[in-house]
């Protein structure tokens, strides 16, 4: 589903993805994790065509993201670490204008809408309140019901589950899951390493731009902790 | 700490100048920084010069006996501009600051806080003032005949009037923010507040002349005014001399800033820390689908009316244009003997190319699309991670900006047509098209200058919408382009009837306008796409 290949990316002379190649197939979910600034948003807006890059290639679904960026952008969906909404919006206003830029049907984006915002327990009168009045969990429980709205085959989270009350953090982790059951894939950056060791099939770690692993998690951890893996790679002399 | 804070004040306004789009904003290149002073300075200049025309104006009418009425409206219209600059700044800076809670959670006495910042809003309303306080007493040198200490009386003034105004910017600020604490759509409030200062403010300046002629007339002033406007009465007395006069308005001045300084203190950390009362319900929405264009221009049309300095900063354009039309309609005959009068020194003059450039120079100060990709900030992900190309998402922004000052514009041609249109019938028709030219031409040029040079990294809404080369460029260049059409129409009048000069305008902006277009679908694009 996501091809990443020889992935170059630099901001001036600072390099801040060098070389970086890993795939997630359909049915997948990847932790992509990595200390801050190890260049771990810079490959997600890569891959959503956010951003340019200056050598590899990305590939969603067969379709180059430098080829035919639009096309990508249909498969995907993407929710960055702070999303930062219309905030002249309401709730609901959002939902529809993300709905119809990707065309979704009346019927479909009720149905969506009301099975996820149940799930995350975002209320219809919390969708229906202007966007300037939601607290940073609500912000990121929006976010996230608009990513599943027009059913992408990838989807793209930075920190998903910071701001996330319990709750809604174990749902998200149950709809992740169950997305990657229906044949979806996702790849998503966070900190949390339980969470990613629990929930993912597979990891890929970043360090100053460079993948230093990557693979299927029982791989990549083998019999001690993904936390203890992640500690070597960033200290090995401890 | 006084210093610190001070230090923290300083750098927050520094930053307007020096960083694009606030304090943690990059640092602009000195050439950049450079030419933002120069055009504010251009700015404060042309607006200190249009000042002093109308004060030297005005002086004229007056003598010895009445020149206390002169300091009268000087004080009104300063204390008109000093409020309407400084009411919002002290809303934002003192009220709904960002800092607030952050400053409050340490070892800080909220009184120092309240001192610097205080402090920071009379310089800043002193700046204000000087735009009017400067000019008129620049005039009041040059053309009154007072002693030379009713001359230093009068430029001391500007100290008992920027105590006062203060105090007055504090109270109003006061309530403005107690409202929108309690209403759920406090931009209305803000829109509706900054509306009816714009609206005194234009009511004073145009109403100013007369008021001096008919209190000339009388030979004396009323004693409603005298009493009823007893602060600025007698600060006109002050800058003839009056030793009185300057008492009154010393202490008025002092203690109405005293007072306004104890009520903050008093109540300043109960209104920060009040439970706001806006909640995060609202009625449930409804479930609606629409087409990907129209969705990008409701997307548009939500940024742009909600936000009152987006309304109030782009679109004054709209009410000069209706007020124009208004009063040719009212005054129709005054338009038709200026035709006449010209007409005779040009032969080909018949005034349809003439209501078509005084509709196009009120149009100017319409610039929707200049800060139009500014003002997605932070929020420029969401359009730019969705399947949408470039080219739609600035149609979207041409088309609200054709939306919003076109109707206004085509309405003001219209009447100009009828008025001058029975000379010349092709010049009536072919001006609202020259309208419809000129606007689009406004549109994309604002649109152009903000992909190349977007404010992206702001903290405050006003920084994208007031500061950035594009805003400038937009007002200034069409001011400049107007100007030029404007010659260009009087020389061209010598040879050509007014119906050629328009058509011949209109192929010169429709093939401008295809010039830009074609640039955003280019190379604009490219630049858009590289944007984060």
């Amino acid at each position: 589903m996501l091809e990443i290949w020889n992935l170059t990316k630099s901001y001036g002379d600072k390099k801040a993805v060098d070389d970086l190649s890993f795939t997630v197939n359909a049915g997948e979910l990847c932790a992509f994790i990595g200390h801050n600034g190890a260049g771990k948003t810079t490959t997600l807006k890569c891959v959503v065509g956010i951003l340019g890059f200056e050598g590899g290639s990305i590939r969603v679904d067969g379709v180059s993201v430098v080829d035919d960026p639009i096309e990508v952008k249909r498969r995907v969906a993407y929710v960055p670490d702070n999303p930062d909404l219309y905030d002249f919006m309401t709730g609901m206003q959002y939902l529809n204008f993300i709905a119809d830029i990707f065309g979704v049907s009346e019927e479909d984006r009720k149905a969506r809408i009301d099975k996820y915002g149940a799930a995350l327990t975002l209320t219809p009168e919390e969708i229906g309140a202007s966007i300037s009045t939601y607290s940073h969990g609500m912000k990121q429980k929006l976010a996230l019901i608009s990513a599943f709205l027009h059913d992408p085959k990838l989807i793209i989270l930075d920190e998903p589950f910071v701001g996330l009350d319990p709750k809604a953090s174990h749902v998200l982790k149950e709809t992740m899951r169950e997305f990657c059951r229906e044949g979806g894939a996702i790849l998503f950056s966070t900190h949390i390493l339980e969470v990613a060791e629990k929930l993912c099939d597979k990891v890929a770690i970043i360090k100053g731009g460079r993948l230093v692993t990557y693979g299927s998690m029982d791989e990549v951890k083998g019999d001690s902790s993904l936390e203890d893996v992640f500690l070597d790679m960033e200290d090995p002399h401890d | 700490m006084i210093k610190a804070l001070f230090r923290k004040q300083f750098a927050e306004l520094i930053s307007q100048f020096n960083r694009r789009g606030g304090v943690k904003g990059k640092r602009r290149s000195t050439s950049s920084i450079a030419t933002f002073l120069l055009l504010f300075a251009l700015v404060f200049v042309s607006l200190g010069v249009s000042f002093f025309v109308f004060f030297k104006q005005i002086l004229g009418a007056f003598n010895e006996s009445s020149y206390e009425i002169y300091y009268m409206i000087v004080g009104l219209i300063a204390t008109a501009i000093g409020l309407m600059g400084s009411v919002f700044n002290a809303y934002s800076t003192i009220y709904e600051a960002k800092d607030n809670e952050m400053l409050l959670s340490m070892p800080i006495p909220p009184s120092r806080i309240l001192f610097v910042r205080v402090t920071a809003l009379s310089a800043m309303t002193l700046l204000y003032e000087s735009a009017v306080l400067l000019p008129a007493f620049i005039a009041y040198c040059l053309e009154a005949r007072v002693s030379a200490a009713s001359l230093v009386a009068a430029f001391f003034l500007v100290i008992p009037l920027t105590l006062l105004v203060v105090a007055l910017t504090v109270g109003i600020a006061f309530v403005v923010a107690a409202i929108a604490r309690r209403v759920k759509n406090k931009r209305a409030i803000t829109l509706v507040a900054s509306v009816l200062l714009v609206v005194l403010f234009y009511v004073l300046y145009f109403r100013a002349q007369n008021a001096a002629m008919a209190l000339v007339e009388l030979g004396t002033v009323p004693s409603a005014i005298r009493y009823g406007l007893f602060f600025f009465y007698q600060m006109g007395c002050a800058s003839t001399g009056s030793a009185f006069g300057m008492g009154v308005v010393l202490l008025t001045g002092i203690l109405a800033y005293a007072l306004a300084y104890f009520l903050l203190s008093k109540y300043f950390m109960r209104f920060v820390t009040q439970r706001r009362t806006v909640s995060s319900k609202g009625k449930v929405g409804v479930v609606k689908a629409g087409g990907r264009r129209l969705a990008l221009f409701k997307r548009e049309w939500r940024m742009y009316s909600s936000s009152p300095n987006y309304v109030l900063n782009t679109s004054f354009g709209v009410l000069f244009s209706i007020a124009i039309a208004i009063f040719a309609i009212i005054k129709p005959d005054m338009f038709r003997q200026a035709r006449t009068l010209v007409s005779e020194a040009l032969p080909h003059f018949s005034g349809t190319g003439l209501g078509a450039l005084i509709v196009m120079f009120s149009c100017i100060m319409n610039d929707i699309t200049a800060p139009s990709i500014s003002i997605e900030g932070r929020r420029l992900w969401v359009i730019r991670s969705l399947p949408v190309p470039a080219s739609e998402v600035f149609c979207a922004k041409i088309a609200l900006h054709l939306a919003v000052a076109l109707p206004g514009a085509l309405f003001a041609s219209v009447v100009f047509s009828v008025i001058y249109g029975a000379a010349d019938v092709a010049g009536a028709i072919l001006a609202p098209v020259a309208v419809v030219a000129f606007t689009l031409f406004n549109a994309c040029l604002g649109l152009c200058v903000n992909v190349r040079r977007p404010v992206l990294d702001w903290r405050d809404e006003m920084m994208a919408v007031k500061t950035g080369l594009s805003v400038f460029v937009s007002i200034f260049g069409g001011m400049m382009l107007s100007f030029v059409m404007m010659g260009l129409y009087f020389v061209a009048a010598l040879v050509f009837p007014d119906w050629v000069y328009l058509a011949v305008l209109i192929v010169a902006l429709f093939l401008a306008d295809y010039g830009m277009l074609h640039w955003l679908r280019t190379k604009g694009t490219a630049r858009f796409e590289k944007l984060d």
